[in-house]
């Protein structure tokens, strides 16, 4: 499926930066405006998230509002990238399309975040039995390809877009449970937790109070660049006919409807394909950058 | 680490390299239409080139099938499905065949007789042997007529079902009873309905193909390929030339035409029709024949809304065929409906014509006469995912919007097609089928006792279902006709669950060296083993 | 170490019981029924189907079906397909040389852009050159494969017309006939495998070239170029090895869209056909094949890295 899953910076953890910073807002702001990247990626994701809030501004058309008599029609004034096989204006399906993967993106990433971050702290903080529970489930989604995983929940559940919002989600747990789980191991060491746990402090007001806003850092980190992982897997499992049904305007969709007329309108195949590179890239720039802002091991250098 | 480094310029340079792509994707320029001769010229070059030396032996058939057959099912399969009739044809035979022009040849049977109305006697060709080298006797014949007339394996049952005895009188002869006069008994044989197996098959070995067929399955893996290999000791003189075919499945029409022109395959079911003039242009030949699928929006008058007539006819006017017909084939289909879904050409054709032009203020009109007058929403199953006949249903969705109706598209693996909506559990469907005598049309889809009335489930009119069942009785053409005009007349005002959209081909596709092709009736890939190799 | 092993290996096995234990309760809640698949004509209920339910073995309870499953496991036997009566070992053998070979290409070719580019990237950072590595490392994974493959095949298949736009030959049919298809497929998935790999090697190399024997071989003197080949390459490899071994483990499950885009009849292929059809042993067996090549290419991973990196030991 997607490559960006995969992150090999092993070394990345905010813990003690958080702990260290003193004015951490103001700091972060200086630094993150320094950092180039971060501040490509966030433009690009601003930029993504500017269209979609106001995409009926930015669409020149209504995106799902079918022309019969100016099917395929070429790019002009009148449509930018031209009309697709139902004479609907590209150019305003793919302003909406980015609306849309943002919005299954945004959705399976929370309910991912809340599946992994709540397992991976159990995990990290009971330990135990608890901990080898969780752990060997993780495992097992681990093992079984994400993308059959996925198309094997479409099939149970049926093809829609709130389905392929639960598939994006449960593919994308045992991550955010193991980034979530290491983070809140090397926390729930430092002093002031065992400290918490002395003076009685129930094992749920310490999660809440002290591991979640602590271990955070490499979840939000995480979660941003299974933001561009969600994307590219959406279009996906749409492309392949399993994820948003029709006439859901999404990227994967355009793509796969674009496909039987490649030959004598490409801008259906390509157009679709740069706005997916675009937006994913963002989020990629963006999560690195967060990884760099957020851990001061990369800062020293 | 000098990541940060990096000026935001590189960014943008990213992109620019990425938009700099697309100068390599401008569109082609059109090329110019001509190809619509194509079709005509093709039919008359295979019968040219016989002339040039005679047929030559050997070489094996790629062959490109258009959908997977997961099934070699010799009891039915799906009725619509040429792809599993392409194998079948291959290995099993009836007693009789259809040819293109839909007369019925000798086959198994050498000849036959009707004794009266009631009464078939069948002579069965002598020394045909099975594919296991046993010999076919009129005992194999009649175990394989039981096993088609077995409602609970027989797809094709409710075809028999007028058929009340079949006996062997000697070891090549088949006697067959009717309980009542059954004009088309012999184009159910023809098609066939009976395919021949040795008898006792089925309960051996469910998985064991032996037929009379010229070519012996070597092997079938669902989905993937099928292997046939040249029956040696085939009845008919001389044939099959092929030493083999090997098929496999081309599930999307893009790759499907490259395949072929590309000489991946020799010989491809359904050319794609954004592909059908550059195939031309390199010679390939291009067959169409007269009959096909129909495609139609099959709706459940036993379930809501579509129980109410009103509902249908308002659907009814609302669809704009041609933007289908265009999108789907790219404006190749052969035929729109208007009414009676018969081929004018045809002598039982009724003439009615209940809708022509999408009329959205006729539909309307029915509409607010309905119990929905602000419309409804209701789910469409379509088969496949990302398919074609999605953006046919598409197509649906938009203009039934108009109206504040909303379909929810499904798209429904073959796996749940079988389960639900073949069986007729669907609430709205998008579905394709072969129908091409009277009687599939008006009985065997409509009928509640029809083969096919999955495809109209719950469609039950006592006044229709005896004017259909008295029209089997009949064998004077304009007195059926008569009957079918009255019953699709009853039908249409009753509220008809089918809404017929246009005929398409299955247009098959083959490199110019295959020799000798000859279409059949039915759409389906039948006399294969006439085809030869001039390499 | 044996302990370690020991205690690897048995996670591994249980993980890969618990997927096939999974996957068979799973596809018994999917809907759909294979039974009509086979006999597409006739009823749940009917005489024929219940005949063909009992063929198949179908109409044991579920928990009788699932030990019956596991103990021919054990046996190795992975049983028959559902249509067709293959078995599953012999559809799956078939299908591996494909998809072994989509991805060997595909770390081949992904390599022979990463190595290069990562190396000279790290050697002169800062330079053009690694701004350009750094961009592909972006961009290569921020584009779908999917759409790679699709704007191969209109540039390369459609307009220039250098390659077939899919399709598949075995080796059998002469080398270069096989490659000429695998090319676009395995090109589609190597762009941004190569991407990952370019990171991955220009992060490796930097991190060696600041190693303080590094340093002490410049001052000795040395070339740099013979020092850059000679130290620094041998001593980047071991996370380079990690992350293909891992690229490996994750192409295999990979090549789903990319067998269907070219028609690859590879194992993604196999698995998409038994999900649709419900081909409960078929499915089984593919996906048992794909965790237990995943739990163990970790395993091998996390061994060779051991070897490689002395520092490492297991407890």
């Amino acid at each position: 499926m997607a490559n960006s899953i995969r992150e090999y910076d092993t070394n990345s953890n905010g813990v003690e930066r958080t702990l260290a910073a003193r004015n951490p807002l103001r700091s972060f702001v200086r630094r993150a405006l320094r950092h180039r990247l971060f501040t490509a990626g966030f433009i690009i994701t601003l930029l993504l998230i500017v269209t979609s809030v106001f995409a009926p501004v930015f669409a020149t058309q209504d995106p799902f509002e079918a022309d019969f008599k100016e099917m395929l029609a070429s790019p002009s004034l009148d449509h930018f990238l031209g009309t697709d096989y139902l004479g609907r204006d590209l150019y305003s399906r793919i302003i909406y399309g980015g609306r849309f993967s943002l919005l299954v993106a945004l959705l399976s990433m929370a309910l991912s975040g809340l599946i992994g971050l709540l397992l991976g702290m159990a995990a990290g903080y009971l330990r135990g039995p608890v901990e080898t529970g969780i752990m060997a489930f993780i495992d097992l989604l681990f093992a079984i390809p994400g993308l059959l995983l996925a198309l094997t929940i479409s099939v149970l559940l049926g093809p829609s877009t709130q389905n392929l919002i639960i598939a994006l989600a449960v593919i994308y747990v045992p991550i955010l449970c193991r980034v979530t789980r290491g983070a809140v191991i090397a926390v729930s060491q430092l002093p002031y937790i065992e400290s918490a746990r002395a003076i009685g402090g129930s094992n749920w007001r310490i999660m809440m109070l002290h591991l979640l806003p602590n271990a955070g850092a490499p979840v939000i980190v995480q979660i941003t660049i299974g933001l561009a992982w969600t994307i590219l897997s959406e279009a996906a499992l749409t492309f392949l006919g399993f994820g948003a049904q029709p006439p859901a305007p999404s990227w994967g969709a355009i793509l796969a409807g674009g496909r039987k007329y490649l030959n004598t309108h490409p801008e259906m195949s390509v157009f679709p394909g740069i706005a997916i590179a675009i937006s994913v890239l963002g989020f990629n720039l963006l999560g690195d950058g967060l990884r760099d802002l957020l851990d001061p091991t990369l800062r020293e250098r | 680490m000098r990541r940060r480094n990096f000026s935001f310029a590189a960014t943008i340079i990213g992109l620019i390299v990425m938009l700099a792509m697309l100068a390599a994707c401008a569109p082609a320029a059109p090329a110019d239409s001509g190809a619509d001769q194509a079709a005509s010229a093709d039919e008359s070059e295979a019968a040219a080139a016989a002339d040039e030396g005679g047929p030559k032996y050997g070489g094996i058939l790629k062959f490109g099938q258009a959908q997977a057959s997961t099934v070699i099912n010799p009891w039915g399969g799906r009725l619509h499905g040429a792809t599993e009739w392409n194998i079948l044809h291959q290995i099993y035979e009836g007693l009789l065949y259809w040819d293109s022009g839909y007369n019925n040849n000798p086959s198994l049977a050498e000849s036959w007789e009707a004794v009266s109305d009631t009464e078939y006697i069948f002579n069965l060709r002598k020394g045909v042997l099975f594919h296991n080298g046993e010999e076919m006797t009129s005992e194999d014949v009649v175990y394989s007529f039981e096993h088609a007339m077995d409602e609970s394996i027989s797809a094709y049952a409710g075809w028999l079902s007028p058929v009340a005895s079949v006996e062997a009188t000697d070891d090549y002869t088949v006697k067959v009873t009717l309980k009542e006069p059954y004009s088309p008994f012999l184009d159910v044989i023809g098609r066939p309905a009976v395919l021949v197996m040795p008898a006792g098959t089925f309960e051996k070995e469910p998985f064991e193909y032996i037929g009379t067929g010229p070519f012996k399955l070597k092997e079938f893996e669902p989905g993937v390929k099928t292997e046939l290999v040249r029956n040696e000791d085939y009845w008919e003189e001389g044939v099959p030339y092929l030493d083999g075919i090997s098929m496999s499945y081309l599930l999307d029409d893009a790759a499907r035409a490259a395949n072929l022109s590309s000489d991946a395959v020799d010989f491809i079911m359904m050319v794609p029709g954004a592909s059908w003039e550059s195939l031309t242009q390199q010679e390939y030949k291009l067959f169409t024949g007269d009959t096909g699928i129909f495609f139609m929006f099959t709706f459940n008058v036993g379930r809501e809304p579509f129980n109410d007539p009103n509902v249908l006819k308002a659907l009814q006017h609302l669809v704009d065929r041609q933007v289908m017909c265009d999108v789907y084939t790219a404006g190749r289909c052969n035929r729109f409906f208007a009414g009676d879904p018969q081929p004018p050409t045809s002598q039982y054709y009724t003439g009615i014509e209940y809708f022509k032009e999408p009329d959205i203020e006729k539909a309307r009109e029915y509409l607010a006469q309905s119990n929905y007058p602000d419309g409804f929403e209701v789910d469409l199953n379509f088969y496949g995912a990302a398919s074609d006949e999605g953006q046919i249903a598409e197509i649906l969705q938009i203009s039934a919007a108009e109206l504040g109706i909303k379909f929810n598209l499904l798209a429904t693996d073959h796996a749940v097609w079988v389960e639900k909506v073949y069986k007729g559990e669907f609430t709205a469907a998008l579905q394709g089928l072969y129908a091409s005598s009277p009687d599939d049309i008006f009985y065997g889809i409509m009928h509640p006792e029809g083969v096919s009335h999955g495809f109209a489930p719950n469609f039950d009119i006592p006044e229709y279902n005896a004017l259909v069942e008295e029209a089997r009785r009949v064998t004077d053409p304009d007195h059926r006709r008569e009957l079918y005009t009255e019953a699709l007349t009853i039908g249409y005002e009753a509220g008809w669950p089918l809404i017929y959209l246009f005929t398409y081909d299955d247009r098959m596709g083959m490199h110019p060296d295959v020799m000798d092709y000859q279409v059949d009736g039915l759409g389906t890939v039948r006399f294969l083993k006439y085809v030869w190799l001039d390499r | 170490m044996s302990r370690f092993l020991g205690r690897r290996l048995i996670r591994a096995v249980l993980t890969v019981w618990a997927v096939g234990t999974l996957v068979f309760f799973l596809m018994h809640a999917l809907p759909g029924d294979v039974v009509l698949v086979l006999l597409d004509t006739v009823g749940a209920g009917s005489p024929a189907a219940d005949k063909m339910r009992e063929f198949l073995g179908l109409d044991r309870p579920l928990h009788v079906q699932y030990f019956d499953w596991l103990g021919n496991l054990l046996r190795g036997d992975m049983g028959n397909s559902l249509l067709g009566g293959y078995p599953v070992w012999d559809l799956v053998k078939s299908r591996i040389p494909v998809t072994v070979e989509l991805a060997v290409l595909t770390i081949l070719l992904g390599l022979s852009i990463a190595i290069p580019l990562g190396i000279v990237a790290a050697a002169r950072n800062g330079s053009w050159i690694d701004l350009l590595a750094m961009q592909f490392g972006q961009l290569g994974i921020s584009i779908p494969n999917f759409w790679i493959a699709t704007i191969l095949i209109l540039v390369v298949a459609a307009r220039l017309q250098w390659l077939p736009p899919s399709g598949y030959k075995p080796i059998s049919d002469g080398l270069g006939t096989n490659l000429l298809h695998m090319i676009m497929p395995s090109l589609s998935l190597a762009l941004p495998l190569a991407a990952v790999m370019t990171r991955v090697v220009r992060s490796a190399v930097l991190e060696v070239l600041n190693r303080d024997y590094m340093r002490v071989a410049h001052a000795k003197g040395l070339h740099p170029q013979r020092v850059l080949w000679r130290h620094g390459l041998r001593n980047a490899a071991i996370p380079i090895v990690t992350v293909i071994g891992l690229e490996l483990g994750y192409l295999l499950g990979g090549t789903v869209l990319i067998e269907e885009m070219f028609f690859v009849p590879g194992l993604g292929q196999l698995t998409v056909r038994a999900l649709l059809n419900r081909d409960l042993p078929v499915l089984q067996g593919v996906l048992l094949l794909y965790s237990t090549a995943f739990v163990f290419v970790n395993l091998v991973v996390d061994l060779l890295y051991g070897q490689l990196d002395p520092r490492i030991r297991y407890e």
